[in-house]
């Protein structure tokens, strides 16, 4: 009886230890809703200090489990600069950005906001768009004579790489901001002699690298 | 992470923002596109019987183009030179008098326009096709490298026999 008792002791042990293991166990559900946002930083670059650029760029980054966060950045840019020997430059077209953001640090236990987070990650861009180049003179100080240069509509894609770190936090309610930096890089690098374009919609001067800088509003759903 | 720490990621992060916007309209590339000439003095060894080709610096030298008034080299002593080729036509001719002899070089090119970029626009680079001259203090002339850019090499070499 007493050996009975003990097996059936142990038995009802058992489904207990399972509730206990079910209980300490933190499901996170995978779909978390999405942000849509919007970048301020072009706006506030545009009336401040580059007036010749403007860029409008929405955001759409879903998040996953907390932990990552796919998205899409679309906009539209362009730029019209004259520099100091009167050669103008313009251009204006659509860029698409896909890419994904990784949470870098947990939030801490006791924090009583959650959905703040520390982002790093990726982004491919594209740009197709047309640029004009005119009134670039040339001229030969030795022999004489001189040629004024307009090229007009010339066709252009770019690709790029960013790398983006930066953060997301919660404002009011699933109103939230965001920041980040990036480092960005064209993929396409023109020859030598051969006409490029300044500035590159979505990329920005086109340098590489170059470094940019977003500051987002975004609301969650 | 503390908010700290994030407030000054988010300085750091602005002032690269800040930074990245910065437009410079200075041209920092090289505009200017030069012809190298270098002269030799060609030698026979009398022991060995074998050529010997020296550098060979001019004592007055004066170059300028056929047609122009203004001198590009007026009265220098020199081993080499740096000539521009006309930008706007496909041959360029030289008067070269060398001490007090003087000979003429024309020099057949083709011309290429070029961009930099926009704080430097445009330029006209050059391939040079064949180089004639008279034979007064040059005997012989030779193409080294047909083109002609911004970065200075020895395009073309003068050879004066001894």
């Amino acid at each position: 009886m007493g050996l009975l008792s003990s097996i059936h002791a142990q038995e009802e042990v058992k489904p207990i230890k399972k509730t206990v293991e079910k209980s300490d166990t933190v499901k996170v559900k995978v779909w978390q809703g999405f942000f849509v946002e919007f970048d301020v930083a072009p706006l506030i670059e545009s009336a401040l200090i580059n007036k010749y650029a403007y860029t409008y760029q929405g955001n759409l980054m879903i998040n996953l489990s907390n932990r990552f966060f796919p998205m899409i950045e679309m906009g539209y840019a362009g730029a019209d600069k004259t520099n100091i020997n009167e050669i103008s430059f313009k251009t204006s077209g659509m860029f698409q950005k896909i890419g994904i953001d990784f949470r870098l640090l947990k939030p801490h236990p006791s924090a009583t906001i959650k959905h703040n987070f520390v982002l790093g990650g990726l982004r491919f861009g594209m740009s197709n768009f047309n640029y004009s180049i005119n009134n670039a003179l040339i001229e030969d100080p030795y022999w004489g004579g001189s040629e004024i240069i307009n090229e007009n509509s010339i066709p252009s894609t770019k690709y790029w790489f960013e790398f983006v770190a930066g953060t997301r936090v919660s404002l009011y309610k699933n109103i939230y901001l965001g920041w980040n930096v990036r480092n960005k890089r064209l993929l396409n690098k023109t020859k030598e002699g051969e006409i490029s374009p300044w500035y590159v919609p979505g990329y920005g001067l086109g340098k590489s690298p170059i470094w940019g800088f977003s500051y987002t509003v975004g609301y969650k759903f | 992470m503390k908010k700290t720490g994030l407030n000054i990621l988010f300085i750091i992060a602005l002032s690269v923002g800040i930074l990245s916007c910065d437009t410079d309209d200075t041209c920092r590339k090289s505009r200017t596109v030069l012809l190298g000439m270098n002269f030799y003095l060609d030698s026979i060894n009398s022991k060995t019987n074998q050529l010997v080709v020296q550098n060979l610096a001019i004592d007055s030298l004066w170059i300028k183009g056929e047609g122009l008034d203004k001198y590009f080299y007026s009265k220098e002593s020199k081993n080499s030179v740096k000539l521009p080729l006309n930008s706007f036509a496909q041959e360029s001719k030289y008067m070269m008098r060398f001490n007090e002899t003087i000979d003429t070089v024309l020099i057949k090119h083709q011309n290429f326009t070029e961009f930099l970029s926009l704080e430097c626009g445009y330029i006209r680079t050059h391939k040079i096709d064949t180089v004639i001259s008279t034979n007064n203090f040059i005997d012989s002339i030779s193409i080294n490298q047909e083109n002609v850019g911004t970065i200075y090499v020895e395009n073309i070499q003068i050879h004066h026999n001894k």
